[in-house]
């Protein structure tokens, strides 16, 4: 560390003699200040009392004297003021307390300070050892800081369940209160729910001359159908017994919140209740009294944890594995119930069964949760690149964002990142028109791309709006027919959400020439591709002249599916539920064959079916009665999949098959079924895209089942 | 060391034997047969030797991948190593097989993969001077191919695990 803090020769050659007169005295006279400050600050600590203007003061000097050090190149004044100011910010944030060996530490640096201040004008090579010594050693301890458990003592004994809820004006207004030296009081209070409104602004009332009222919550326990438990959190420097005087009542009881000593010392000591106030009355104002000096921190518990998601993620495979024991847990359960002479085993297995399952649900929720962030992550991102992307391109772009709260899967936010910079930086090159050509058609000169999110049942729906020029479908046209993505008769059939679809293609990009924005080899079907490996699916709408709209429908989670099982072919595969629309009954009479696809008639409209078995070159079952068509869907788009048999629903967690199969197309990936199966995941819009695209089932070579996993 | 021995030992500690004989310019090489063939992987390629698990089939996918396995959580695609190198059309049913073995095996991009192969034979010390490049049998030489081994009257195929891995 020491090699770090070289005294740099050239330390102020390049500023005048005068400069850096001035340098030394405004350094100093901060120093004096700082060393009165910091004295000012002792005293109060030694009657047990806190300041946080002056320790704000302290570390507002410090800051101006790092950066006055930078300026005239005093590297070790500027090293010592960084790591100081490192200190004084976690004290003033009340991460650490205001301790004699803190407050020693500063001391020690004003006396450094003192002494950098001789040796810049009059530098003696011989000197610097010791003030590296003290730089090492308070580096080291800035490093090091104090573990989370000693910092986070709290200096009372508050509910930590309280002190999460406090909003962080409260919290600082109760940090405030302690560190003026108030003592805190808990005041229980049971209101009429009809009457809650008066009662709690008398109640008030008579606080407000004792102190300060820091926060009411509800209490959540106590409390029946016509009244309602508060708790209200009272900062006062009187003593308890005059707060219990002027406010307990039959409905009001009131507590001193006890000061904790230091954590490992003897248990705090039992709450008094305002009903044993006669009883006693001395040791009152002893809490107050030797609080200051245990440390003046209200902060008891550090209210977020930074988790790697790869530990999420293997917790989340414990859950999977827990859902498979659930699965095989509720089959035992059935037999054991079947059995009539087990009937009361069967019984009590099966509150334990559903026990089990109900709180392998929570922890589920737990983890999902904890997984969950606000999309507007990545806005943030984007707003960068639209300033950067409209300069280069010479357009006007304002970005709108709404939704941004929106919460999804941290890693399908990770994933996502990519395809809206391509989409954004998409709709500046090809969708906004210059400002010029804007200006003709009458539209603002600025144009607008506006990105809404939102949830909407179990998916998140991201909107990626302009108002630009829209999508030239002439144009679409004439390149897929000049890149082969298309011919004459395909154009021909081709509606226009079939034309417009032709974006997604490989080797289409409706630009000429490369540029430096869009055209960098990865086109649309790059986004298409990642957001469907998210399980999302992408439907563009375009108006010419007035704009386009993607937009994207993700899945909220990737880590856990709910999932249809279903047979096909003597197979197990589980569909994801969010593509399930719904399962009927398959009936052979009823379906239509139509330009060699099967077609069925549901509610009215066609729905195109395909057999399962067929479709993936399975060898198929004797065609009995009994099969299934799952409906299943994507955006707006539906397609009904005969199967042979429903096994059920089941949750699975969902992996991806590895590279060596990255070429088969139409399964998301595999998952544990349980029993050591593994089962393969339908990629349902991957299906649909095959299916209606082809125009009829693709005839997959037949290939004999030589290998089946287990009948 | 038998190959009874050789499956309940880590890999870990396979890894430093094999490692460990480097200096002596003596490598050692796992021998398996495949179809009529026998073929070798040098033992560091091999993480751990597996009685066939059983298997999931995935349509649509090459030939030679048999189908998904399940080892300890993880997914492992198997490939069966005769259809791989075009010595079967169809693959066995590793059920039927009672010497059939799983190498399983960790491709450069980290993928764990599992081949299939009809019998594990022995663990072979083939030291340099025992050891022919795959130039020396001309050419048209598979690229799977690194060379041949011969100790005494045995002939061993030398194979690349990243070649034997590559898209198929």
């Amino acid at each position: 560390m020491v090699g770090g803090f070289r005294y740099r020769r050239s330390r102020v050659a390049d500023a005048t003699d005068k400069a850096r007169e001035e340098f030394f005295s405004e350094a100093q006279e901060i120093v004096e200040g700082l060393s009165r400050d910091l004295l000012a600050l002792d005293g109060l600590a030694q009657r047990g009392q806190a300041s946080p203007e002056l320790v704000n003061d302290v570390f507002r000097a410090v800051h101006t004297l790092k950066g006055l050090a930078g300026l005239f190149g005093a590297t070790r004044m500027a090293t010592l003021s960084h790591d100081l100011e490192e200190v004084l910010d976690d004290l003033r944030l009340g991460r650490v307390e205001l301790t004699r060996e803190v407050l020693d530490l500063l001391f020690r640096a004003l006396d450094v300070y003192g002494q950098l201040l001789t040796l810049e004008r009059a530098p003696d090579e011989s000197l610097f050892g010791v003030v590296d010594e003290f730089l090492a050693d308070l580096s080291k301890r800035v490093r090091r800081r104090a573990p989370p458990e000693a910092r986070a003592s709290a200096a009372y004994d508050l509910d930590p369940g309280l002190l999460a809820v406090l909003t962080e004006y409260e919290e600082h207004r109760l940090r405030t209160c302690v560190a003026s030296g108030f003592s805190l009081f808990r005041v229980r209070a049971r209101f009429n729910l009809l009457t809650i409104d008066e009662e709690l602004e008398a109640l008030k009332t008579r606080a407000k001359p004792l102190g300060e009222i820091v926060t009411y919550l509800p209490t959540g326990d106590g409390g029946d159908a016509e009244s309602i438990d508060l708790e209200l959190l009272l900062a006062s420097r009187e003593e308890f017994p005059v707060i219990a005087a002027r406010l307990a009542s039959e409905r009001v009881s009131v507590e001193e919140v006890d000061r904790r000593r230091d954590p490992t010392d003897a248990p705090p000591r039992s709450l008094r209740e305002g009903a044993a106030l006669a009883r006693d009355h001395e040791g009152a104002e002893e809490p107050a009294a030797e609080g200051g000096a245990a440390g003046l921190s209200l902060r008891s518990v550090s209210q977020t944890v930074r988790v790697d998601i790869r530990k999420l993620d293997s917790l989340m495979n414990v859950v999977g594995e827990l859902s498979i024991v659930r699965s095989t847990l509720a089959r035992i359960t059935e037999r054991v119930r079947s059995n009539p002479g087990l009937r009361e085993l069967g019984f009590e297995l099966y509150r334990l069964q559903r026990s089990f399952e109900r709180h392998l649900g929570e922890v589920q929720d737990g983890i999902l949760e904890v997984r969950m962030v606000p999309i507007g992550q990545i806005f943030d991102k984007l707003g960068r690149v639209v300033r950067q992307a409209s300069r280069e391109a010479g357009k006007q772009v304002s970005l709108v964002i709404t939704g941004a709260e929106t919460e999804v899967d941290k890693l399908i936010v990770e994933e996502l990142s990519d395809p809206l910079m391509h989409m954004v930086r998409n709709a500046i090159d090809h969708g906004i028109e210059p400002v010029n050509d804007r200006a003709r058609v009458g539209k603002p000169e600025v144009g607008t791309i506006a990105i809404n999110a939102f949830q909407k049942g179990s998916h998140v729906l991201l909107e990626i709006e302009d108002d630009g020029r829209g999508i030239d479908r002439a144009r679409v046209r004439e390149i897929a027919l000049s890149r082969g993505i298309l011919d004459q008769t395909g154009a021909a059939e081709l509606d226009d959400r079939g034309l417009l679809g032709l974006i997604f293609l490989p080797g289409f990009s409706t630009k000429g020439a490369v540029d430096m924005l869009a055209g960098r080899g990865v086109g649309m079907d790059v986004v298409k591709t990642n957001i469907s490996r998210l399980g999302g699916v992408i439907d563009v709408q375009s108006e010419p002249g007035i704009g386009t709209k993607m937009t994207i429908t993700l899945p909220i989670t990737l880590a856990i599916l709910s999932s249809l099982l279903v047979e096909a072919g003597g197979q197990s595969f589980a569909v994801p539920l969010s593509a399930v629309e719904e399962a009927l009954a398959y009936d052979a009479g009823t379906s239509r064959v139509v330009d060699a696809r099967e077609v069925m008639t549901l509610r009215g409209a066609s729905l195109p079916l395909v057999h399962l078995d067929a479709l993936l070159g399975l060898r198929a079952r004797a065609r009995g009665r009994g099969r299934y068509v799952l409906v299943v869907s994507a955006g707006t788009r539906r397609l009904g999949v005969v199967v042979d048999h429903l096994e059920g629903q089941q949750d699975i967690v969902i992996k991806p098959l590895g590279r060596s199969l990255a070429s088969v197309r139409g399964f998301a990936g595999a998952a544990q079924l349980g029993d050591q199966r593994v089962g393969l995941v339908l990629d349902a819009p991957a299906l649909i895209d095959e299916v209606l695209a082809s125009g009829e089932a693709r005839k997959a070579e037949p290939r004999a089942k030589d290998v089946a996993s287990s009948p | 060391m038998t190959v009874a021995d050789l499956a309940r030992t880590p890999a870990g500690r396979l890894a430093r034997r094999a490692h460990s004989l480097e200096w002596e310019h003596v490598t050692e090489h796992l021998a398996f047969r495949v179809v009529d063939e026998l073929f070798a992987l040098p033992l560091t390629d091999i993480r751990e030797l597996l009685a066939p698990p059983p298997l999931t089939f995935v349509p649509r996918a090459p030939r030679a991948a048999l189908g998904l396995a399940s080892v300890r959580g993880e997914l492992v695609t198997v490939l069966d190593l005769g259809v791989r190198f075009g010595k079967r059309a169809a693959p066995i049913d590793p059920a039927a097989e009672r010497r059939a073995r799983v190498l399983l095996v960790r491709a450069p991009d980290g993928e764990t993969l599992g081949l299939l192969v009809d019998a594990v034979e022995s663990v072979v010390r083939l030291a340099d001077d025992e050891i022919e490049p795959a130039s020396a049998l001309g050419g048209g030489v598979s690229e799977h191919v690194l060379g041949l081994g011969r100790q005494g009257s045995q002939l061993l195929v030398l194979l690349s695990l990243p070649a034997v891995l590559k898209a198929q």
